[in-house]
């Protein structure tokens, strides 16, 4: 474990829903076992077939966990998620934590080959249905979750290479989140997000190039293994901070601070330099 | 290891509340204040110790010996003296601490917790930055500074009333509760991730100003 063990949570996640949307592997799977070791009922879905489901269930069964139920579910339709939903609800349970961790990478180019297509789809699989699927869960569980929280990066306040896209969808994603957290919070629904950067992934190996993953990990105390935001996931839902809602966390280990030209470049200059 | 936590200008209610928190699990609890004599009740490994924030490094400042693992400094905002001393009252004693220890060559707290308790965005900015350079300059050591924002703290909101003009209803208010219990989970390792950032307990709310003027103040004013 990564935290204190003298930490009592203050919610209890045995018996209680938690559903991950792109739960199979990443920052989802990891806080997909953290709820499950403290024996919740996880609902996980991804979509292309990209789980090892096997695997899965075995890493589940490794830490005591109740077995995941595991959907193959596309995030931009709304009638797979509401499958999803619909049997959770079917099982008698409300939904405590939704983390949504869907994020499709469509890699920008420039201007030449900017496209309204490319934008779009970014927004429709990675900000829309965060959003979406909580009008869906209240329609069909009649309550929205105790906890909802969405993953995004500082890529809209910076640049990072091939990252147009899903920096604007970020962008959108933690605006429009804060939008609506006072009205769930008087539904006792807490919404937040959590804002880090180069956390290892398969999804992080997909958007950006060799070369540039090369440079992340020549500064790896800035790097994250994915349990490390699972813990922050779980400290958001431990109910030690339930007067927070409406925020963007940001877990980065200090680097946006130092992600300079003048601050970092020497080092950086030593890098290339061997 | 014996875990000791400092809570600094925190012979106060919020103080009081966070020092109970952090007492089952740890050695000792100082509770650092400038205002009265020392009290240990022996009861409890809970200590209120005199101190004097000011440039002279070689006073001998009694909690600062030995390792410290969670150094709290509270600021309380509740009127315009507060906002007059600023520098000297609420940044300088977290940041007078730290550089003690650095200069007796002990090692610096794992969790330093800056509480911002009321309404004063200007207090807010200086504390954040002041973390955010020190976080810098300490990168290579495992040392988390956060602040926890909590603008709409009850016993604080007299900076509201000063600044706004409105009793604000119990449901918009942050509760000491609220609070030791974010200075707590900062301090779990579970967020450890974090550096140089905050914590905002504002219940879905953004800042008093822009949320009066939006939700209307009768949602949140009496």
């Amino acid at each position: 474990m990564h935290y204190s063990r003298n930490l009592q949570l203050k919610n209890n996640f045995n018996d209680k829903a938690v559903f991950i949307v792109g739960g199979t592997r990443g920052i989802g799977f990891a806080a997909a076992l953290e709820f499950g070791r403290l024996g919740a009922q996880l609902y996980l879905t991804h979509r292309w077939g990209s789980a090892d489901e096997s695997e899965i269930l075995k890493q589940f069964r490794e830490v005591g966990a109740p077995e995941p139920i595991i959907f193959e579910a596309d995030v931009s339709i709304e009638a797979e998620n509401a499958t999803v939903i619909k049997k959770i609800h079917a099982d008698g349970f409300e939904i405590e934590v939704y983390l949504n961790c869907a994020c499709v990478v469509t890699r920008g180019n420039g201007l030449e080959k900017a496209s309204l297509r490319a934008l779009r789809r970014s927004m429709n699989y990675s900000t829309w249905p965060f959003i979406g699927l909580l009008k869906l869960i209240k329609k069909h569980t009649g309550t929205f979750p105790g906890y909802s929280i969405a993953i995004t990066s500082d890529g809209h306040l910076s640049h990072y290479p091939g990252y147009d896209y899903v920096a604007s969808s970020k962008a959108v994603l933690e605006a429009i989140t804060r939008q609506y957290a006072r009205s769930l919070y008087k539904e006792n629904s807490r919404i937040n997000i959590i804002r880090t950067r180069s956390v290892l992934t398969d999804g992080y190996a997909e958007i950006f190039a060799e070369s540039d993953r090369n440079i992340v990990t020549a500064f790896d105390q800035f790097t994250f293994d994915p349990k490390e935001i699972a813990n922050c996931i779980l400290a958001i839902c431990s109910g030690y901070l339930d007067a927070m809602s409406g925020e963007v966390v940001v877990v980065d280990k200090g680097a946006s601070i130092v992600d300079n030209i003048m601050t970092l470049g020497p080092d950086i200059l030593e890098h290339d330099n061997g | 290891m014996a875990k000791r936590v400092v809570i600094l200008n925190g012979d106060n209610e919020l103080g009081h509340v966070i020092a109970k928190q952090f007492s089952p699990d740890h050695s000792e609890v100082v509770i650092a204040t400038e205002n009265q004599a020392e009290v240990h009740d022996p009861d409890t490994n809970i200590k209120i110790e005199h101190v004097t924030y000011n440039e002279d490094f070689n006073q001998d400042l009694a909690f600062a010996q030995e390792e410290i693992n969670s150094l709290i400094a509270i600021t309380e905002i509740s009127d315009q003296k507060a906002n007059e001393n600023n520098l000297a009252e609420q940044v300088w004693p977290w940041i007078f601490v730290l550089k003690y220890l650095f200069r007796r060559k002990i090692p610096l707290p794992r969790y330093v917790v800056i509480v911002l308790a009321g309404y004063d965005p200007g207090l807010a900015s200086l504390q954040a930055v002041q973390a955010k350079y020190i976080t810098a300059s300490n990168l290579d050591i495992d040392i988390h500074i956060n602040l926890v924002n909590a603008d709409f703290y009850h016993p604080g909101n007299n900076s509201l009333n000063y600044k706004l003009s409105g009793n604000f209803r119990p449901g918009v208010v942050t509760s000491a509760e609220q609070i030791s219990d974010a200075v707590t989970i900062l301090c779990s390792g579970l967020m450890d991730g974090m550096k140089a950032q905050s914590v905002y307990l504002r219940m879905g709310l953004t800042a008093p100003e822009t949320d009066i003027a939006i939700d209307g103040g009768p949602t949140l004013v009496d």
